[in-house]
């Protein structure tokens, strides 16, 4: 069986945290989702974590013209700070560039995620359904519990969770089904068929953690998972398919 | 897409590695205390081996690396007998109970096993401390297997000083290239009795290469550390490391073939 994989965890550019050997070039990437049959990539880039968000989002708008297999995800901030527009005017500017998943770094970038910082903005990515993606470190779980809480049409994407954290994510999907994570690091041994015996498979998407770890260990991770085809499917890109689909342009 | 190795098209389609030697050579069986394992009976790990074509596993109980050794060491044993020609132990030996170490080694001597694994999980004693010695001198007069678990320079810089006293012991470094890369190729470019072991939920890009490069790709065995992680994410590593099949199938298992004959 032939799977579209859609990578929801992808990093493009140069990282202030690079270890020798990990590509950071578009060709380099272009080449390592030819080899494992990734067929579209969400990405972000390094310059909006690492140096400034506007700068990061800049870049990518840039890349996405002529490279139809990559989705744009661009870095918040809060509204106030004056360093992106008002949220509505941000969200039709990502909108018209193919920028369909935003990203925030309230660790790295100093800022809260409490609705008197992002408030606003999660309100307005809430009314498009736009995801948003939460780094594993970025955040709290009390502080997850809130968003998915406050904003449950928003889907919030943690990226780069831990095979250890079951305990705290079992109770907050009973609760939420707009919360969803990726496996590049959620190896959980049988987790994805575990999942889909607690009807809860849904909440979790193909993503990598390029160019930190190797996409092939995301793919096996699917391909070999003890799932029947319609399951893999949807893990492997149907899910985030559907989230991206949902993007309600119409409410601008 | 670019025509894919015949390796690399297995992890493509997911079928099992028919035909090929698969041996893991780090696994476990039981659960941990600070995270759910949801699926780790023993009739999970077969079939997880099974989908994936892994024909042999050499493990250890988590409840004896947690301090029960008799206790998990028997229920590896039980495991084993259970299925002989699958699983296979690594007999825990824990420095902190000195009292039971005669007993330990016995058991393996008994049951004519001759891989041990080691871990300083509860205790943090380096594993050059006295404690072990009897362990090293066993193991040392028989030429036996020890699975040592490593994050970096704190483990593998106390085992290399073993390596040097004890050169008969085959040491495998668990969890290879983890962290701090540079400790490991020095400890395989320094011990002809060191082996370098892949099992990282840490996929790092290039990792297999690199370690393949470092050590030769006779020196590196596939392992996946399961259950406390997924073989399925594991063996992805490998299949699509930028290495030849050759030297694939040799980190696959034919290396573990050998160090365990």
């Amino acid at each position: 069986m032939q799977l579209s994989f859609f990578d929801c965890n992808c990093m493009i550019g140069k990282r202030a945290d690079r270890r020798e050997g990990e590509p950071w070039s578009l060709e380099e990437l272009l080449a390592d989702m030819n080899t494992c049959g990734i067929s579209d990539a969400l990405v972000t880039h390094a310059l909006s974590r690492d140096y400034d968000p506007v700068s990061g989002n800049q870049e990518i708008s840039r890349l996405l013209p002529g490279n139809r297999a990559l989705h744009g995800c661009w870095a918040i901030l809060p509204p106030s700070s004056g360093e992106i527009p008002a949220p509505e005017v941000f969200l039709r500017e990502m909108l018209a560039k193919r920028i369909v998943a935003t990203i925030a770094y309230p660790h790295t970038h100093n800022y809260s995620l409490s609705e008197w910082s992002v408030g606003p903005l999660f309100s307005a990515l809430e009314s498009c359904r736009v995801p948003l993606l939460l780094p594993f470190g970025q955040f709290t779980w009390e502080e997850i519990e809130r968003l998915c809480g406050k904003h449950v049409s928003l889907p919030v994407i943690v990226t780069g969770l831990n095979y250890r954290q079951l305990r705290f994510l079992l109770p907050l999907w009973e609760k939420y089904r707009n919360l969803f994570v990726d496996l590049s690091w959620f190896s959980i041994h049988d987790g994805l068929a575990y999942l889909a015996e607690r009807g809860m498979l849904r909440q979790v998407l193909f993503g990598t953690n390029y160019p930190l770890f190797e996409p092939g260990a995301a793919v096996t991770t699917v391909t070999y998972a003890n799932l029947k085809d319609q399951e893999r499917t949807m893990v492997a890109g149907g899910t985030l398919c559907e989230i991206i689909g949902g993007i309600r342009r119409d409410r601008l | 897409m670019t025509k894919p190795g015949k390796l690399q098209l297995n992890g493509l389609t997911g079928s099992p590695l028919e035909g090929e030697v698969v041996i893991d050579a780090h696994m476990h069986i039981g659960k941990f205390h600070n995270f759910l394992i949801p699926r780790s009976e023993p009739s999970d790990l077969i079939a997880s081996a099974g989908r994936i074509g892994i024909q042999r596993m050499y493990g250890s109980s988590t409840v004896a690396l947690r301090g029960d050794a008799a206790s998990g060491n028997n229920d590896a044993l039980a495991f084993h007998f259970k299925h002989p020609d699958t699983f296979f132990p690594y007999v825990v030996f824990k420095p902190n109970y000195p009292e039971e170490a005669n007993r330990t080694i016995a058991l393996a001597e008994t049951e004519k096993i001759q891989h041990f694994k080691i871990h300083d999980d509860g205790n943090d004693l380096p594993f050059d401390d006295k404690r072990y010695f009897s362990l090293y001198e066993y193991a040392n007069g028989t030429g036996a297997v020890i699975l040592v678990h490593t994050f970096g320079k704190k483990h593998v810089v106390p085992i290399m000083k073993v390596a040097d006293e004890f050169p008969r012991i085959k040491i495998l470094l668990g969890h290879s290239g983890i962290t701090e890369e540079e400790i490991y190729s020095e400890a395989v470019r320094r011990h002809d009795n060191i082996w370098l072991e892949t099992c990282s939920s840490f996929a790092w890009y290039g990792l297999i290469e690199r370690l393949v490069a470092m050590a030769g790709a006779e020196r590196v065995l596939f392992g996946t550390d399961m259950p406390f992680m997924s073989p399925d994410q594991q063996i992805g590593r490998v299949l699509f490391a930028r290495i030849t099949d050759e030297d694939k199938r040799k980190v696959l298992g034919l290396n573990a073939q050998n160090l365990f004959a």
